[in-house]
């Protein structure tokens, strides 16, 4: 937080000009010159009362200031990259929100009128349900498990059943994609019955939010969670080693090789936090390159600094969006370049043009254009890796489609279908084929989506390539309001209200732990209903040396092969890459 | 007032806690309160309210305290809503009495009127039952569609939609059936 800012500085030093930190102690009269990009509505994040935001330009990045009458200034990042800033904004768009959200009011106290309220403009696109507050781990930054003595917060599966159609009757888009997610879901003896009643109730798309650990000691539970009906394993991965992945660094090659078993494929999920683990981030991608048979997607998050921590050290480790991406760049020597990424509400192209062809609402992924981004990359038969647009003008697609679309308007039936059919025949010309994928038909592909009406087509799409996604949840020093309102990741809750991320997660004080509490039960009534049950029995011990010996974990980490450093790639290899060397006299093999 | 219950008994101490239900479809639910309180205090001066954002600062220190449910503070109508959980309800979490609420709205500057407070029993279940099916409030059709059109044609997609649902099931349990055979060892 600022102090003063008619000092010439904030901490008595200059900041030099590379110094990443030097945006957050400027002066009241430099920040004054700063082109003011646009306003917005915050909080202070010390009394949450709601005050003014600015978005303003300080040279390649984009700032967030705000103003507390009672706790003064505080200035973060926004978005570390301006050109992508502008970039990005070009793709959002207003979305039809919610036809029956639960409350019917206009939202006078966004964020403390949440439920959802008449004033959200997206749908749920992707639903959180947590299972369990029971975890196996005991991460030092995670609020989200029940500590020794803690009330378990474990809905039965009537009241899970419940939550979810509540999701399916949304409208007008029923919800179709479900995260089911904890504590440690797997924890449950019943998540098997969960799945198969999601999957009963309607759901497409099961994402089980998981550690992996328990998956990978008993594969054969991940064949049931499979047959099912779960589509991927959403699995935290933070790096490629010890050091930058504690968490489940020693399990991931046991974890693999279950789900290569069960035919599930996996989204790795890594947080990126500056100075821990964004040195890491294109050994990641390299990773996931080299898992490609079962890796779908590597979703990047940068952290969120929910809670109280010192200025500092905040400063230090922010990160952003772009700053994840010109990492990767830098890392993967301009391979996967930040030209190369889109903001979410790109989609929104596609999914106008199916809905007005077909008459029938679509996904309509209408968030903030701040809130995520994703890029493609494939793996060809020469092991080239090439981004999606290499070889798909996707910018000039999407106008395309978006003058077919204005073409439909007031059209009847058939001449939509003759609109379509033209622009379907008129793809071509946005796919160099020269650089497209040896082996791949992208033109079919996309032609099938177009034709079939759906996404479907997509998961074949998914099968030859890895999905590259951002996703940046808030925390109270970057909280944007306008970003809240169009949040499309919610979360159901056991009282039926419906709680877009970025609150229930921002502030779980008056969300996620006061409703989770209320729907609780006290450890010793749970102790009492579950005999067999002990805090001390949940919790998983790690037997490193066993682990290290298997020589699953040698294939694993110690034959990776750097796909950047192959010539068809530049040759430079990955920055930081490592991959272990066995050492025979230490396992006493 | 202090934010945690008044209670001398804390949740952690009332293992034998009854519980409460709400029905629906002949299945019974968990919920954790029955009869509850609703208060309503009105004609709140606004300069008390100060504006907006302190109105919505208001409603989430309100929200911070465990005996209230739900709360409301609009500054457009100067009333202050809560749904608290009240002295003397039977459940066993956190309770607070109507004294308790006005004095915590006196240290934040509010002076209600005690002539214009509203207090009734309000049953949760029915907050419960509402909060999963709430009612539609618009029907705005899909994207390049008109009101008119949209209003003649979604008959024809809702019954074509309810096919593709089916056919989409379909296909799985087809899936499910190969993969169940492929992997009966496990199974």
């Amino acid at each position: 937080m600022a102090e003063n800012m008619n000092e010439k500085t904030i901490q008595g030093v200059k900041a030099k000009e590379e110094d990443i930190t030097a945006p957050y102690h400027r002066t009241m009269e430099e920040l004054e010159k700063m082109p003011v990009l646009s306003k917005t509505k915050t909080i202070c994040p010390e009394c949450k009362l709601i005050i003014d935001g600015i978005i303003y330009r300080d040279g390649d990045y984009v700032m967030i200031r705000k103003y507390c009458p009672e706790h003064g200034w505080f200035i973060e990042k926004y978005w570390e990259d301006y050109e992508m800033y502008e970039k990005m904004s070009k793709y959002g768009y207003v979305g039809r929100g919610i036809a029956n959200p639960n409350y019917q009011v206009l939202g006078e106290n966004c964020p403390f009128d949440c439920g959802l309220c008449e004033r959200h403009k997206t749908h749920t696109a992707l639903a959180n349900i947590v299972v369990t507050n029971r975890c196996h781990l005991s991460c030092w930054y995670c609020f989200f498990y029940a500590k020794e003595g803690e009330p378990i917060y474990e809905p039965t599966i009537e009241e899970i059943e419940r939550m979810l159609i509540d999701l399916r009757n949304e409208k007008p888009v029923a919800t179709n994609a479900l995260q089911i997610t904890g504590g440690e879901p797997t924890l449950r003896e019943d998540i098997v019955d969960i799945v198969r009643l999601a999957k009963k109730v309607g759901f497409d798309q099961i994402q089980l939010n998981t550690t992996g650990i328990n998956l990978g000691y008993n594969p054969d539970l991940l064949v049931k969670l499979r047959e099912a009906g779960t589509s991927t394993l959403y699995m935290s991965f933070d790096g490629t080693t010890k050091k930058t992945n504690p968490k489940n660094h020693w399990e991931i090659p046991l974890i693999l090789k279950a789900a290569r078993k069960a035919h599930i494929g996996i989204v790795l999920v890594p947080t990126v936090i500056r100075g821990v683990n964004d040195n890491d981030l294109g050994n990641i991608i390299n990773f996931a390159l080299n898992n490609i048979d079962i890796v779908r997607s590597v979703n990047f998050q940068p952290v969120s600094l929910v809670g109280r921590m010192p200025t500092k050290l905040r400063e230090q480790q922010r990160i952003t969006i772009p700053g994840a991406i010109k990492l990767i760049e830098e890392q993967t020597n301009g391979v996967i370049r930040k030209e190369h990424w889109f903001s979410v509400p790109y989609t929104g192209g596609i999914a106008k043009f199916l809905e007005a062809l077909t008459g029938d609402y679509t996904y309509d992924l209408s968030i903030h254009f701040a809130c995520g981004a994703g890029t493609y990359v494939f793996l060809d038969k020469d092991n080239k890796v090439i981004p999606i647009t290499e070889f798909l003008d996707a910018a000039g697609l999407l106008e395309y489609l978006q003058e077919k679309v204005d073409e439909m308007e007031g059209k009847s039936k058939l001449a939509r279908k003759m609109i379509a059919a033209k622009a379907v025949l008129g793809i071509g010309k946005f796919i160099d084929k020269e650089k497209q994928p040896k082996g791949f038909n992208i033109l079919g592909m996309l032609s099938s989506i177009f034709t079939k009406h759906n996404f479907e087509a997509l998961g074949r799409f998914q099968m030859k390539s890895l999905f590259l996604g951002m996703m940046h949840f808030q925390d109270e020093y970057t909280y944007d309001i306008a970003r809240v309102e169009k949040c499309d990741i919610h979360y159901v809750m056991p009282d039926g209200e419906v709680l877009p991320f970025c609150t229930f997660n921002v502030f779980p004080e008056v969300y996620r732990d006061k409703i989770q509490n209320q729907y609780s039960i006290p450890a010793k009534e749970w102790q009492k209903s579950h005999p067999e049950w002990s805090y001390a029995k949940d919790k998983y011990m790690r037997n490193v040396k066993e682990l290290e010996s298997n020589p699953l974990y040698y294939e694993t980490y110690g034959k990776l092969v750097d796909f950047f450093a192959l010539p068809v790639n530049g040759g430079k290899g990955v920055k930081n890459f490592t991959k272990i060397e066995r050492e025979v006299s230490k396992i006493g093999v | 007032m202090d934010r945690r219950s008044t209670e001398k008994k804390s949740v952690e101490e009332d293992a034998s806690a009854s519980y409460i239900y709400a029905e629906h479809d002949g299945k019974k639910y968990r919920v954790p309160y029955g009869i509850i309180k609703h208060v309503v205090f009105r004609n709140i001066k606004k300069s008390e309210l100060v504006d907006l954002q302190h109105a919505a600062r208001l409603q989430y220190r309100l929200l911070l305290m465990e005996p209230v449910i739900k709360a409301t503070v609009s500054f457009v109508k100067s009333e202050i809503s809560i749904l608290y959980n009240p002295v003397g309800a039977d459940n066993s979490k956190p309770k607070a009495s109507l004294e308790e609420l006005k004095e915590f709205l006196k240290k934040e500057g509010i002076n209600v009127d005690e002539k214009s407070i509203e207090e009734k029993d309000f049953d949760y279940r029915h907050f419960y039952t509402y909060a999963f099916s709430p009612k539609e409030v618009r029907d705005r059709p899909p994207y390049t569609y008109t009101q008119e059109e949209w209003r003649k044609m979604k008959p024809e997609v809702m019954r074509k939609k309810g096919e593709s649902a089916k056919k989409k099931w379909e296909r799985f349990l087809e899936w499910q059936k190969k993969y169940e055979e492929e992997h009966k060892d496990k199974l």
